[in-house]
């Protein structure tokens, strides 16, 4: 390997230094902007920049689900799952669905993490440090070794109708987000009027789950 | 054969929705189970995602991913609420120990 | 007069009827009327004699030897079997009417003299009564069935009778004796009974006698070589055996002496013993060669055998009773060797003065108050009427000439001597040398009881002095009982001249005795079974006659004269003779020694059969019970066992089984909720893999 400069955690947006996941805010800039000589390297010998960049995505990706899983710390596992979702909006952009990626970190990271965090601090067992049922373990493992070996099997045998010109060469030209609002109110308007009702009734249900108990809770304080 | 084909993509969610089940099933705090469900639920956002790109109606796909955020979401603001209400029932969100419904 | 019609048809069943009346109304009322209602069966059975000497008048007097009167009705049909009942008068039935009537009179008249004072005094007239109607009923019966049904009557009555004082157990075991006895006869006579009603398929004697003659008999299958029809008659002659007391069953009648002598003078003398030899000669027609020898040679040895065991007796009783089972032997001999007019008419004498001699008995032992004729002597001073009385019924049953035993006693052993003659054989010898051997003994013992009883020195001073003739109502009968031991009254013609028109009495002329002439077998027996006493040999005949009458004539001589010897004159010394025969004499004493035999063999084999059933009962058949039980115990424990073991064991292992596999399946339902989404994920790829593969 010839000398590397030493990378530095602008280079590796989605890395903080020594590897912890950080959040993964920095990956869009990285992308769009991030060309260092290792990366210009990489294109030259091997790949293009394009499938480096998907490859680093996709791992994160990958090893931060993993990490999500496995880790003790509940907090910690909540913020690799917060790179999780980065890492799934970059894949999004890269299926050429910038809309979708926007909405997906707006409302994964801001929403729904916020919520799990809130939730998280508003339960005390998170100072307990959760195990793994030991029992279940083996099991689980077998059959998710079986699961994903089975998939990666349809996966790969499978003949899968592609269209032409397809394979991320060109992000789709024209603009999703109007593309989407239009089918939105047009072909698909039932199912986003069910939506919003669906969205209503959790919030309602929601809040009258946590009303009661709240009720209860000041009953018995009292 | 390509980096960048459907089948990278269908890997990947394969990868996460495992893992995602695999959390469901072994973490003993119900939190946990929640971020494993995230999982899933991106997971099958992405596949979704993956084969709108690479079929002929191009768009159409994205609109269902859509509709699987939103329910995603939902669906994690009403789990929450139920964990947070049994963790005040119950003193634990150990799901181990929420066991009333034992046969 | 039309041939075989009654002038008065309803008599004979009237005559019937009166006597039961009376045995009913003494029965239940005899307490109540005066004088314990003896007047009632008195009256009842004078009025049976008066229609029975009607009767007679009519039937035998017209001179028909086969006249023969009818009547049945029908009783009982079931399928195609018709059972009658009815009556049958002939000659014989005439004459038996008459005998069975008059000296039942005689005795019921006598009894009110004896019986006097006895606490049951209404009962024994009921009694009595109750004996003429059952043996009134056999003699106008014209059926078997009949027959058998008043014979059981006739039985019941002399049971009554016998064991009229049964608070004495003398009295209590001889009149069941006499009734068991009579029953094993019965079973003969049943059997006889049986056989001719399977042969014939009717009762009636006249259509028995049709089918002997048409040789239905002959058609039958012959049973142990020997034919149905000899089978039949053996059997109802094992019935006339009981009856009449011949050997083996004999035993009952000495014991019989129990009753009261005038019950004994009635039944156990002159009527119901006769009833045997009746029903032998209403047979008559179906007894063949075989059947008679074998009557013949059962008549004789009794008749020996009776004789020879009346020597050694000192109970007067007990005599007379031997001495009437020697007479019924007699009569058997001589119905047995074809002397059917022979036998009957030895059976109508011998009722006449064996019933009077025994009324003599009651009057001597009603006046001493014993029967032990060596406490007795010299009554004929006391009792004179009782003595002349006594001394005819003893020349007429020693067969002097002119008493009416001479004429019937010679005429069987004629008709004996006769049968020898023509069939000169052993067979035919033995009858006539023991019934001629018999006849002496006869002569010899009645003589010695007179003897003793009327003279010499009384031996028991007391009772002799209290000693005194009996009184009118006693010596009445006895005098018109006398009366007919005479001979004339059964010998003599009657010639009755044609009345006038207004009296209706059918008449005849009767040439000879008219026993002789009237009382002759039915005509429908002739040549069918080669009846003997048809043969027709007169030299033969008349020589047996003159042989017979020498020396029935000569042995009755020296039987009178060895008994004056011994007991009047003591030229032979009683004793020396009974030392001098010591071993005979206690032979004789012992009876033969026939009811030991029968005690040692019957009566102590039957309790020893008893112990040892009982043994059985108790040993086995409780036994089996008690194994069933326990059997069933053990196999009910067995099941109990079984059905704890195995059947609830499967049971308790079923529910077992199902707790435990719930058990186990229950923990999958422990309410970890990550526990069910393990199962639904391992579910779902074992579809894929399955389906895969």
């Amino acid at each position: 390997m010839p000398s590397d400069p030493p990378i530095k955690s602008e280079d590796r947006p989605d890395r903080g230094i020594g590897g912890q996941a950080r959040s993964g805010d920095r990956g869009m800039t990285g992308l769009v902007i991030g060309i260092n000589p290792l990366i210009s390297w990489i294109r030259r010998n091997i790949m293009e920049l394009k499938e480096v960049i998907f490859i680093m995505i996709a791992l994160t990706t990958v090893v931060s689900g993993w990490l999500v899983v496995s880790l003790k710390n509940i907090i910690h596992s909540a913020f690799a799952l917060l790179v999780t979702f980065f890492g799934v909006g970059g894949l999004f952009v890269y299926v050429g669905a910038d809309f979708l990626a926007a909405t997906q970190i707006l409302i994964y990271i801001g929403g729904v993490m916020i919520l799990v965090l809130f939730a998280i601090m508003l339960s005390e067992g998170v100072y307990n440090i959760s195990l793994f049922h030991r029992a279940r373990v083996l099991p689980a493992l077998l059959v998710l070794g079986a699961l994903p070996y089975i998939l990666f099997r349809v996966i790969m045998e499978a003949s899968w109708h592609v269209r032409s010109g397809a394979g991320g060469e060109e992000v789709m030209g024209g603009n999703t987000t109007q593309t989407i609002g239009g089918l939105l109110l047009g072909e698909y308007l039932l199912p986003f009027e069910v939506i919003s009702v669906l969205l209503l009734s959790a919030l309602v249900g929601s809040v009258v789950l946590i009303r009661k108990e709240v009720g209860k809770r000041r009953g018995k304080a009292a | 054969m390509n980096i960048i084909s459907l089948q990278s993509y269908l890997i990947i969610s394969a990868l996460l929705f495992s893992f995602g089940l695999f959390a469901i099933i072994t973490r003993k705090n119900a939190i946990s189970v929640l971020l494993g469900f995230e999982l899933i639920m991106n997971a099958a956002g992405l596949n979704f995602a993956a084969f709108s790109h690479f079929s002929d109606s191009v768009i159409h796909g994205q609109v269902f991913t859509i509709f699987i955020i939103a329910l995603a979401a939902a669906e994690s603001a009403v789990i929450l609420a139920l964990i947070i209400s049994v963790y005040q029932k119950m003193d634990t969100v150990q799901i181990d120990e929420i066991d009333s419904l034992k046969g | 007069m039309e041939t075989n019609q009654l002038m008065h048809p309803w008599f004979p069943v009237l005559i019937l009827a009166l006597p039961l009346l009376a045995s009913v109304v003494q029965l239940f009322a005899g307490r109540r009327l005066p004088r314990g209602g003896d007047w009632v069966s008195t009256l009842m059975i004078l009025a049976g004699f008066v229609l029975s000497l009607i009767t007679f008048a009519d039937v035998v007097l017209r001179g028909d030897p086969g006249f023969r009167y009818e009547r049945a009705f029908n009783w009982i049909s079931f399928g195609s079997v018709n059972v009658t009942m009815g009556i049958l008068v002939d000659n014989l039935t005439a004459v038996m009417l008459v005998l069975v009537t008059g000296i039942s009179s005689c005795v019921h008249v006598f009894s009110m003299f004896y019986m006097h004072g006895d606490r049951r005094y209404p009962l024994y007239f009921s009694y009595l009564s109750f004996f003429c109607f059952s043996m009134i009923g056999i003699v106008i019966s014209d059926n078997l069935l009949m027959t058998f049904m008043f014979w059981e009557l006739v039985g019941y009555s002399s049971y009554a009778l016998i064991g009229f004082w049964f608070e004495r157990e003398a009295a209590a075991e001889a009149q069941k004796k006499a009734f068991v006895v009579n029953r094993v006869g019965d079973v003969g006579f049943l059997i006889g009974l049986m056989i001719i009603f399977y042969v014939v398929g009717d009762f009636r004697f006249g259509r028995i006698f049709e089918a002997a003659a048409n040789g239905t008999f002959d058609r039958s299958i012959p049973i142990f070589g020997l034919p149905l029809v000899t089978l039949a008659g053996v059997g109802i002659f094992l019935g006339a055996m009981g009856k009449s007391a011949q050997f083996p069953f004999h035993v009952w009648l000495p014991d019989a002496m129990e009753g009261p002598t005038t019950a004994s003078s009635l039944i156990h003398a002159a009527t119901m013993v006769a009833a045997g030899v009746f029903l032998t000669a209403r047979i008559y027609p179906i007894l063949t060669p075989e059947a008679l020898i074998f009557i013949t040679y059962v008549g004789t040895f009794t008749a020996f055998m009776a004789a020879t065991i009346a020597l050694v007796q000192s109970d007067i009783k007990r005599v007379l009773a031997y001495s009437t089972i020697s007479q019924l032997g007699y009569m058997m001999l001589g119905l047995g060797s074809g002397g059917y007019t022979a036998g009957l008419a030895h059976l109508f004498t011998h009722a006449f003065f064996k019933c009077l001699l025994f009324l003599c008995a009651g009057s001597v032992i009603h006046a001493l108050h014993t029967q032990d004729m060596f406490r007795m002597g010299g009554l004929r001073k006391k009792m004179p009427v009782t003595f002349a009385a006594m001394l005819m019924g003893t020349l007429a049953i020693s067969g002097v000439p002119l008493f009416s035993g001479f004429f019937s006693k010679d005429a069987i052993l004629v008709q004996a001597l006769y049968r020898y003659f023509t069939e000169p054989h052993l067979l035919r010898l033995l009858p006539f040398v023991f019934g001629m051997g018999s006849a002496a003994l006869t002569a010899f013992y009645m003589f010695r009881l007179i003897f003793l009883t009327f003279f010499g020195k009384p031996r028991d001073k007391k009772i002799y002095a209290h000693a005194h003739e009996s009184p009118l109502l006693a010596t009445a009968p006895l005098c018109i009982l006398a009366v007919f031991t005479l001979g004339f009254f059964w010998t003599g013609t009657v010639d009755i001249p044609v009345p006038s028109g207004e009296v209706k009495i059918p008449v005849g002329i009767v040439k000879q005795g008219w026993v002789q002439e009237m009382i002759v077998e039915p005509a429908i027996a002739a040549g069918h079974y080669e009846n003997p006493s048809l043969m027709e040999d007169e030299p033969a005949h008349k020589k047996a006659e003159h042989l017979v009458e020498g020396l029935s004539i000569l042995s009755a001589s020296f039987g009178i004269l060895l008994a004056w010897l011994i007991y009047i004159r003591k030229a032979v010394s009683a004793q020396a003779i009974r030392r001098r025969f010591r071993l005979t004499v206690l032979f004789l004493e012992n009876l033969w020694y026939v009811d030991r035999l029968y005690e040692i063999v019957i009566v102590r084999g039957l309790h020893r059969w008893n112990a040892l059933v009982f043994q059985f009962d108790q040993v086995i058949i409780d036994g089996l019970v008690n194994a069933m039980g326990c059997s069933g115990e053990w196999l009910s424990r067995g099941i109990g066992c079984f059905d704890r073991v195995v059947i609830d064991g499967a049971v308790n292992l079923t529910a077992t089984v199902s707790q435990s596999v719930g058990r186990e399946f229950s923990r999958l339902q422990n309410g970890k909720i990550q526990g069910y989404v393990f199962l639904g994920i391992l579910s779902l790829c074992l579809y894929i893999l399955i389906g895969v593969m």
